[in-house]
Protein backbone atom coordinates (compact mmCIF):
# COMPACT_ATOMS: atom_id res chain seq x y z
CA UNK A 1 0.00 0.00 0.00
CA UNK A 2 1.49 3.80 -0.93
CA UNK A 3 -0.11 6.39 0.20
CA UNK A 4 1.05 9.94 -0.83
CA UNK A 5 1.74 12.31 1.76
CA UNK A 6 -0.99 14.23 2.70
CA UNK A 7 -2.05 17.52 5.13
CA UNK A 8 -3.43 14.78 7.37
CA UNK A 9 -0.38 12.95 7.50
CA UNK A 10 1.98 15.98 7.69
CA UNK A 11 -0.59 16.87 10.61
CA UNK A 12 -0.12 13.95 12.75
CA UNK A 13 4.16 13.62 12.02
CA UNK A 14 4.09 17.50 13.32
CA UNK A 15 2.13 16.12 16.15
CA UNK A 16 4.18 14.14 17.26
CA UNK A 17 6.76 16.83 18.06
CA UNK A 18 4.02 17.74 21.04
CA UNK A 19 5.21 14.21 22.78
CA UNK A 20 9.11 16.11 23.34
CA UNK A 21 7.70 18.13 25.99
CA UNK A 22 5.99 15.15 27.55
CA UNK A 23 9.08 12.50 27.33
CA UNK A 24 10.99 15.56 29.26
CA UNK A 25 8.61 16.21 32.08
CA UNK A 26 8.40 12.37 32.87
CA UNK A 27 11.55 11.77 32.72
CA UNK A 28 12.93 14.76 34.59
CA UNK A 29 10.25 16.07 37.17
CA UNK A 30 8.28 15.05 40.17
CA UNK A 31 5.80 11.94 40.36
CA UNK A 32 2.89 14.51 40.00
CA UNK A 33 4.23 16.32 37.12
CA UNK A 34 5.06 12.89 35.33
CA UNK A 35 1.04 11.82 35.99
CA UNK A 36 0.30 15.03 34.03
CA UNK A 37 2.92 14.79 31.49
CA UNK A 38 1.42 11.18 30.77
CA UNK A 39 -2.31 12.11 30.73
CA UNK A 40 -1.44 15.06 27.68
CA UNK A 41 0.68 12.67 26.20
CA UNK A 42 -2.32 10.22 25.69
CA UNK A 43 -4.34 13.09 24.49
CA UNK A 44 -1.65 13.97 21.86
CA UNK A 45 -1.51 10.20 21.27
CA UNK A 46 -4.99 9.80 20.60
CA UNK A 47 -4.58 12.52 18.33
CA UNK A 48 -2.46 11.49 16.31
CA UNK A 49 -3.86 8.37 15.37
CA UNK A 50 -7.40 10.09 14.40
CA UNK A 51 -4.82 11.92 11.71
CA UNK A 52 -3.31 8.59 10.89
CA UNK A 53 -6.44 6.67 10.17
CA UNK A 54 -7.90 9.98 7.89
CA UNK A 55 -4.24 10.22 6.16
CA UNK A 56 -4.72 6.33 5.27
CA UNK A 57 -7.72 6.79 3.92
CA UNK A 58 -9.01 3.74 6.38
CA UNK A 59 -12.00 4.22 8.59
CA UNK A 60 -11.10 0.88 10.37
CA UNK A 61 -7.66 2.42 12.07
CA UNK A 62 -10.20 4.95 13.74
CA UNK A 63 -10.58 1.94 16.33
CA UNK A 64 -7.53 2.66 17.82
CA UNK A 65 -8.02 5.95 19.00
CA UNK A 66 -11.61 4.82 19.88
CA UNK A 67 -10.15 2.51 22.42
CA UNK A 68 -7.44 4.42 23.54
CA UNK A 69 -9.63 7.20 24.34
CA UNK A 70 -11.62 4.85 26.45
CA UNK A 71 -8.37 2.61 28.16
CA UNK A 72 -6.48 6.08 28.69
CA UNK A 73 -9.53 7.90 30.93
CA UNK A 74 -9.72 4.02 33.21
CA UNK A 75 -5.71 4.14 33.22
CA UNK A 76 -5.60 7.64 34.35
CA UNK A 77 -8.01 7.33 36.85
CA UNK A 78 -6.02 4.22 38.03
CA UNK A 79 -2.74 5.92 38.13
CA UNK A 80 -4.07 9.22 39.85
CA UNK A 81 -5.79 6.65 42.34
CA UNK A 82 -1.98 5.31 43.70
CA UNK A 83 -0.58 8.71 43.82
CA UNK A 84 -3.35 9.86 46.56
CA UNK A 85 -2.78 6.33 48.28
CA UNK A 86 0.26 4.96 47.72
CA UNK A 87 3.12 6.42 45.96
CA UNK B 1 -13.50 27.79 -0.76
CA UNK B 2 -13.02 23.90 -1.03
CA UNK B 3 -13.45 21.73 1.91
CA UNK B 4 -10.26 19.91 1.98
CA UNK B 5 -8.68 23.39 1.94
CA UNK B 6 -11.71 24.48 5.14
CA UNK B 7 -9.98 20.89 6.61
CA UNK B 8 -6.49 21.77 6.28
CA UNK B 9 -6.73 25.08 7.64
CA UNK B 10 -8.55 22.97 10.79
CA UNK B 11 -6.23 20.72 11.12
CA UNK B 12 -3.30 23.27 11.13
CA UNK B 13 -4.58 25.13 13.81
CA UNK B 14 -5.13 22.00 16.55
CA UNK B 15 -1.77 20.53 15.28
CA UNK B 16 -0.40 23.90 16.53
CA UNK B 17 -2.85 24.31 19.57
CA UNK B 18 -1.39 21.09 20.88
CA UNK B 19 2.28 22.28 20.02
CA UNK B 20 1.38 25.25 21.76
CA UNK B 21 0.36 23.18 25.04
CA UNK B 22 3.26 20.78 25.13
CA UNK B 23 5.32 23.41 25.22
CA UNK B 24 3.06 25.04 27.92
CA UNK B 25 3.35 21.92 30.18
CA UNK B 26 7.06 21.73 29.63
CA UNK B 27 7.37 25.29 30.73
CA UNK B 28 5.12 25.52 33.97
CA UNK B 29 6.30 24.89 37.34
CA UNK B 30 3.78 23.17 39.28
CA UNK B 31 1.62 19.79 38.55
CA UNK B 32 -1.47 21.70 39.16
CA UNK B 33 -0.64 24.17 36.43
CA UNK B 34 0.49 21.76 33.99
CA UNK B 35 -2.79 20.17 34.56
CA UNK B 36 -4.49 23.21 32.63
CA UNK B 37 -2.82 22.39 29.33
CA UNK B 38 -4.80 19.31 28.66
CA UNK B 39 -8.10 21.16 28.45
CA UNK B 40 -7.57 22.94 25.26
CA UNK B 41 -6.20 20.13 23.43
CA UNK B 42 -9.16 18.22 24.66
CA UNK B 43 -11.81 20.65 24.05
CA UNK B 44 -10.86 22.64 21.26
CA UNK B 45 -7.87 21.01 19.04
CA UNK B 46 -10.46 17.66 19.05
CA UNK B 47 -13.64 19.85 18.29
CA UNK B 48 -11.15 20.95 15.16
CA UNK B 49 -9.80 17.62 13.72
CA UNK B 50 -13.55 16.12 14.28
CA UNK B 51 -14.80 19.05 12.28
CA UNK B 52 -12.14 18.94 9.60
CA UNK B 53 -12.89 14.96 9.02
CA UNK B 54 -16.51 15.49 8.94
CA UNK B 55 -16.09 18.06 6.39
CA UNK B 56 -13.71 16.09 4.67
CA UNK B 57 -14.08 12.46 4.64
CA UNK B 58 -17.54 11.49 2.77
CA UNK B 59 -17.39 8.52 4.81
CA UNK B 60 -20.14 8.24 7.94
CA UNK B 61 -17.85 5.46 9.74
CA UNK B 62 -14.79 7.80 9.81
CA UNK B 63 -17.36 10.69 10.46
CA UNK B 64 -19.64 9.14 13.61
CA UNK B 65 -15.79 7.87 15.24
CA UNK B 66 -14.03 11.19 14.73
CA UNK B 67 -17.36 12.91 16.56
CA UNK B 68 -17.17 9.98 18.77
CA UNK B 69 -13.76 10.22 19.70
CA UNK B 70 -14.22 13.70 20.29
CA UNK B 71 -16.96 14.02 22.76
CA UNK B 72 -15.55 11.01 24.52
CA UNK B 73 -11.84 12.80 24.83
CA UNK B 74 -14.12 16.03 25.73
CA UNK B 75 -16.20 14.26 28.52
CA UNK B 76 -13.46 12.06 30.36
CA UNK B 77 -10.88 15.20 30.32
CA UNK B 78 -12.99 16.70 32.80
CA UNK B 79 -13.51 13.84 35.00
CA UNK B 80 -9.99 12.83 34.72
CA UNK B 81 -8.61 16.39 35.52
CA UNK B 82 -10.85 16.55 38.37
CA UNK B 83 -9.49 12.94 39.82
CA UNK B 84 -5.95 14.10 38.87
CA UNK B 85 -6.19 17.49 41.05
CA UNK B 86 -7.90 15.97 43.54
CA UNK B 87 -4.90 13.25 43.79
CA UNK B 88 -2.29 15.55 43.80
CA UNK B 89 -3.82 18.15 46.14
CA UNK B 90 -4.34 14.89 48.62
CA UNK B 91 -0.90 13.66 47.90
CA UNK B 92 0.71 17.19 48.43
CA UNK B 93 -1.23 18.36 51.72
CA UNK B 94 -2.77 15.36 52.97
CA UNK B 95 -6.08 16.82 52.94
CA UNK B 96 -8.55 17.43 50.02
CA UNK B 97 -11.07 20.06 52.36
CA UNK B 98 -9.77 23.93 52.42
CA UNK B 99 -8.37 24.65 55.84
CA UNK B 100 -9.23 28.10 57.41
CA UNK B 101 -5.39 28.87 57.65
CA UNK B 102 -5.17 28.77 53.72
CA UNK B 103 -6.76 31.60 52.75
CA UNK B 104 -8.94 30.38 49.69
CA UNK B 105 -11.91 33.23 49.37
CA UNK B 106 -14.47 30.37 48.78
CA UNK B 107 -14.06 29.13 52.73
CA UNK B 108 -14.47 33.11 53.64
CA UNK B 109 -17.30 33.01 51.51
CA UNK B 110 -18.76 29.91 53.40
CA UNK B 111 -17.80 31.43 56.70
CA UNK B 112 -19.45 34.83 56.02
CA UNK B 113 -22.94 33.17 54.84
CA UNK B 114 -22.93 30.91 57.53
CA UNK B 115 -22.02 33.63 59.95
CA UNK B 116 -24.64 35.91 58.41
CA UNK B 117 -27.49 32.84 58.84
CA UNK B 118 -26.17 32.47 62.62
CA UNK B 119 -26.97 36.25 62.69
CA UNK B 120 -30.47 35.81 60.92
CA UNK B 121 -31.32 33.68 63.74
Amino acid sequence: MSVQMNYWLWGAFALLFALVPCLYVCGFKGVSDRLVALEFGSCIVTLDLVLLAEGFHRPSFYDLPLTLAFLSFGGGMVFARFLQRWL
Amino acid sequence: MHHSTIAAVLVGIAVALSLACSLGVAVMKSPLQRLHYSAPVCSFAVALIGCAVWLDDPNWQARLKAVLIAVIMFLMNAILSHATARAIRIREDKHFEPLASEDIPLLATAEASERSTQAEK
